[in-house]
Order: C-alpha cells, then structure tokens, then sequence
C-alpha cells in the first residue's frame, strides 16, 4: 500500500501528539498499577458412555482444559470504569486447531449510582439469572450446565437461539422500593443470527449483516436471598436453511433463586416464541410434510430447577433436572431430559474440586438417545 | 442513606456470658454520622458504592475466619461464605471489587484513618479519635 504524503504528514504529526501526551514511565508506572489483571481456569476429565447417536454406541474419556478466561479491569475516575474479558476454550492450540479463543467483554461503565448505570461495549446481556454467569467456572456448582447453557451441546442446538449473546447498550440498575431492590435491565445489539463469519460484500466479519436489532430487557425483585424476574427478547432468526429468511423471534425468560439457611435453589424457565409471516407458515408447513424430521411449529421451550446444599463453608452438594423442547425437530419434540447430582470442595477459596454425574435422554422415536457423562474438574481463580 | 442512630443487638452465645463489641468506624470526611443495618449491608454487598456527596466508599474487611468477623456478618444476617459468593460474582462481572483484606484489627484502623471514604469494622475498645463510629454491634 503506498502512503501518501498527505497521509505521511498526518500521521508524522499524530505521533508527535502522541509522544507529547504520552505519560512518563511514573505515569505510566501508575496505570499499569491501577489495571486489576485476573482471571479463572477450569481443567476436566470426562468420561462418556452414549447410545443412540447416529455413528453407534460410543464411549470416551479424556481430560481438556475446558475453560482458561483473562480480565482486565481499571476504574477510570470515579463514575467511570473498563472491563475486559478473553476467553480460551478446549486446550486452545493453533497449532493443533483445538479450541476457540474469543474476545467474550470488552466495555465501558458510566456508573452514576446502584440506580442507575450505562454500559457500552461488548458484553453479555442481562437475561434470566445465569446468562450473565454461564462461563463463570468459579461461580458454578456444576461442570456439565444446564442445556441451553452448555456449549457442549451447540452443534445440536445452539445456544444463541435460547439466550441473547451479546449486547452493545445497556443501561441498568437497582431502585430500592420498601427494603426490596427492583432490578431493571435494558439493552440493544446486534442480531446473533445474522453475525457473518466472513466478510460478505461490504460487511465485515463479526458484525450483523441486517439493520434490524436485538432489543431486550429484564425486571426482577430481589428481597434478602430471594431474587426472581422475567426477561424478553424481540429479534429475528435467520432461517435461510429452512427457506425462510428472517423469522420474527421472542423470548421470554423467568428466572427465581434463594437460599433458606445452607439450602439453594435456582430456576428458570426460557419460552422462544417465533412469529412467522403467512409465506413463512406456508413453506414450513410444505417442508414438514415432505421429512418426518421437521415439524411446522418453531417454537421451543426450556427449563431448569435445582437444589443445592452447602454442608460446611467448604463442602457443597446439588441435584438438578432440565427439560428442552425444539418442537420444530422431531428428535426433540417429546423433550430432551437431563437429571444431574454432583458436589464440591473448596480447599481454599480460589479453588474448586467439582465431581458431576448427567443422564440425559431424548423421548422420540426418531432418536433414542440415551447418555450417561461423569465430570470430574478443578476450577482456579487466580 | 438514612442519619438515624440505631444499636444493633447481637447476643453472641457463650459459656462465659462475654459479649464482644463491635463498632463500625469511617474516615472522618464520611459524610455520615450513623449507618444501619440495611445500609451496612448494602455496602458490604457492593450495591452501593457511593456515599451520598458521590464519593467512592473504600470498604474494608478482615481476612481469614475469626469471631469478630462473624459477629459482624452474622448482625448483617449473613455468613462471610454468603458475602465470598456475592462478592465474587461482582467481581467476575467486572462490576467492582472486593473489599481490600487486612489481617488485624490494628490494620483496620489505620487504615480506615487514613483514606477518605473508608469504613470498616473493630472491636469497641479499640477504636481512636482518629476514626469515627457510626454503628456499634453488641
């Protein structure tokens, strides 16, 4: 590329600003001090034994390093602050061509008061109660998630359909009303289904292709331990593979958790509710009659309850049951069960020994699937 | 926050009868006079993170497992394992930080003198002038 000599005059002269603004190395000295450099890894073994899937019965084992996230975090002033978040997952090795590595949180805060805050940037949206936390390793009591949380389980049904992904804009907060806190969340960003991976014409990768947006919120009650609210997304899914383009698309989310002395209890419910035009129904409904592996209904359903127990500070057990129904897949309109107990120790507080057992099965006769996993993972927060 | 002056009672059991007190002092700039319990527990909660001229509450704590250290969050309603988790997910959010940990009482103090905006909590009959109180735990 040849520059200019217009081009090299402002840049010549960029950089003189630059150097002049600079800060010296004590200045510098003192932001590389202020940065709060953090971050959590969890390593796994897990053990497989399946029926039901379409290569054969099939058992596995094996360890990966699941999870390694880095963060970064600085206030800037007093009613500003930056938060970065990199995420590497399945022992990342380019070499190998293992893994993902991600820029999962990039954003600004303006924080006026627990009342009241914006923030702008890359983020994850408030939606239900673990969509914010689902990749934090030290914060779960589990390995293998909740399904529509689980990314294990992306290739069959993503998980972008259940829950938003990302947000640009948000602004939140809690307002305290007669000793309660009302928790309120509202947010805007790009359509996850309409993210290309590849520039196409003139949109870059990595940036939604349409103008229409993902728009969303949640309000929630929170009063001593107890903490419930309802979520909603409005968007579109892009069904292009079915022949239908975008398919209008709502979410909606309930979500409730407590504790009662050293007992836990989390849950939430997820309804994504499609609204398609009458073109739309029509070539669904002559799709579905020429395959018996698709339905002409969209919609999906999801659910979760578990019930924990911390036996002492350091010892923890749990149980936990979820349900997924994608009535447009035969294989997943009877549900797709999943019943799990599992427990931890923490030795000291930044680490985790969790040890899990899953069993999963599918109720149709298209695929009877059955699988039974044991997890076994150290989660360390350094 | 409210200025009232409430005494929070906390009869710690004990074969003795002994009670400890506890007494939560700020900087001398904190522009309160006196906290309660739903306040005490929002900041150590990391739901509020300002005082009410807007500067930036420096909170801070003790580490490790001791009495006083339960007698405080146990008048909180809470135990310090519970605080850990909300603290913890806060952090992990990016959304502030956790208490700074220090590992005395005297430490507390001195620290609580010397920076504006700084709270903490040691027992009663160690505090100073150099501190003001502004809830007592009994």
């Amino acid at each position: 590329m040849r520059i200019t000599t217009n081009a090299r005059a402002t840049i010549f002269a960029f950089l003189t600003v630059l150097l002049l603004l600079a800060p010296g190395r004590e200045a510098f000295g003192q932001v590389l001090e202020d940065l709060r450099l953090f971050g959590y890894f969890q390593g796994r073994f897990l053990y497989s034994n399946e029926e039901g899937v379409p290569e054969g019965p099939e058992q596995k084992a094996g360890f990966t390093l699941q999870q390694l996230n880095l963060m970064f975090a600085k206030d800037l002033g007093s009613d500003f602050s930056a938060f970065g978040n990199i995420e590497l997952t399945n022992s990342f090795s380019t070499e190998n061509t293992w893994g993902s590595l991600k820029l999962e949180e990039a954003w600004m805060r303006y924080n006026h008061s627990s009342a009241f805050n914006v923030k702008v940037g890359l983020q994850i949206p408030i939606f239900n109660n673990l969509n914010e936390i689902k990749n934090r390793t030290p914060l779960l009591p589990y390995v293998g998630r909740p399904s529509v949380y689980e990314t294990a389980f992306s290739e069959l049904l993503p998980i972008s359909v259940f829950v938003p992904q990302q947000a640009f804009f948000q602004i939140y907060g809690a307002l305290p009303i007669l000793g309660a806190r009302v928790d309120y969340a509202a947010y805007v960003g790009n359509q996850d289904a309409f993210i290309t991976s590849a520039p196409v014409g003139s949109a870059i990768a990595g940036s939604d292709t349409t103008t229409a947006k993902l728009v969303g919120g949640r309000l929630g009650l929170r009063y001593k331990s107890l903490k419930a609210g309802v979520s909603g997304t409005i968007d579109h899914d892009n069904l292009s593979f079915l022949s239908l383009g975008e398919v209008n698309r709502r979410r909606l989310g309930a979500d409730l958790s407590f504790t009662f002395k050293r007992f836990f209890f989390e849950g939430e419910l997820i309804a994504v509710l499609y609204d398609p035009t009458e073109l739309q129904q029509a070539t669904l409904t002559l799709i579905s009659l020429t395959t018996e592996l698709l339905s002409n209904n969209l919609d999906k359903l999801f659910y979760y309850a578990l019930v924990g127990y911390h036996v002492t500070d350091q010892w923890f057990v749990y149980a936990y049951h979820d349900y997924l129904e994608d009535k447009v897949l035969a294989s997943f309109q009877g549900g797709y069960s999943v019943y799990s107990v599992g427990g931890g120790y923490k030795p000291i507080d930044p680490i985790v020994v969790k040890l899990q057992y899953i069993r999963a099965r599918t109720n149709s006769d298209l695929l009877n699937y059955r699988g039974n996993h044991l997890f076994a993972a150290v989660s360390v927060l350094f | 926050m409210k200025k009232e002056l409430l005494i929070v009672l906390l009869a710690l059991a004990g074969a003795t009868g002994a009670q400890a007190q506890v007494a939560v002092v700020a900087h001398k700039t904190v522009p309160v006079d006196a906290i309660d319990t739903r306040t005490l527990l929002d900041i150590y909660s990391l739901e509020e993170t300002k005082w009410d001229d807007g500067s930036r509450i420096a909170l801070f704590d003790l580490k490790g497992k001791n009495d006083l250290k339960q007698a405080f969050y146990a008048s909180l309603g809470r135990r310090p394992d519970e605080m850990k988790r909300v603290w913890l997910r806060i952090i992990l959010s990016g959304e502030g930080r956790s208490p700074t940990l220090l590992t005395s009482t005297d430490e507390v103090l001195d620290k609580v003198a010397a920076t504006p905006g700084a709270i903490g909590y040691v027992p009663l009959a160690l505090v100073t002038d150099e501190v003001k109180v502004i809830a007592t735990i009994q």
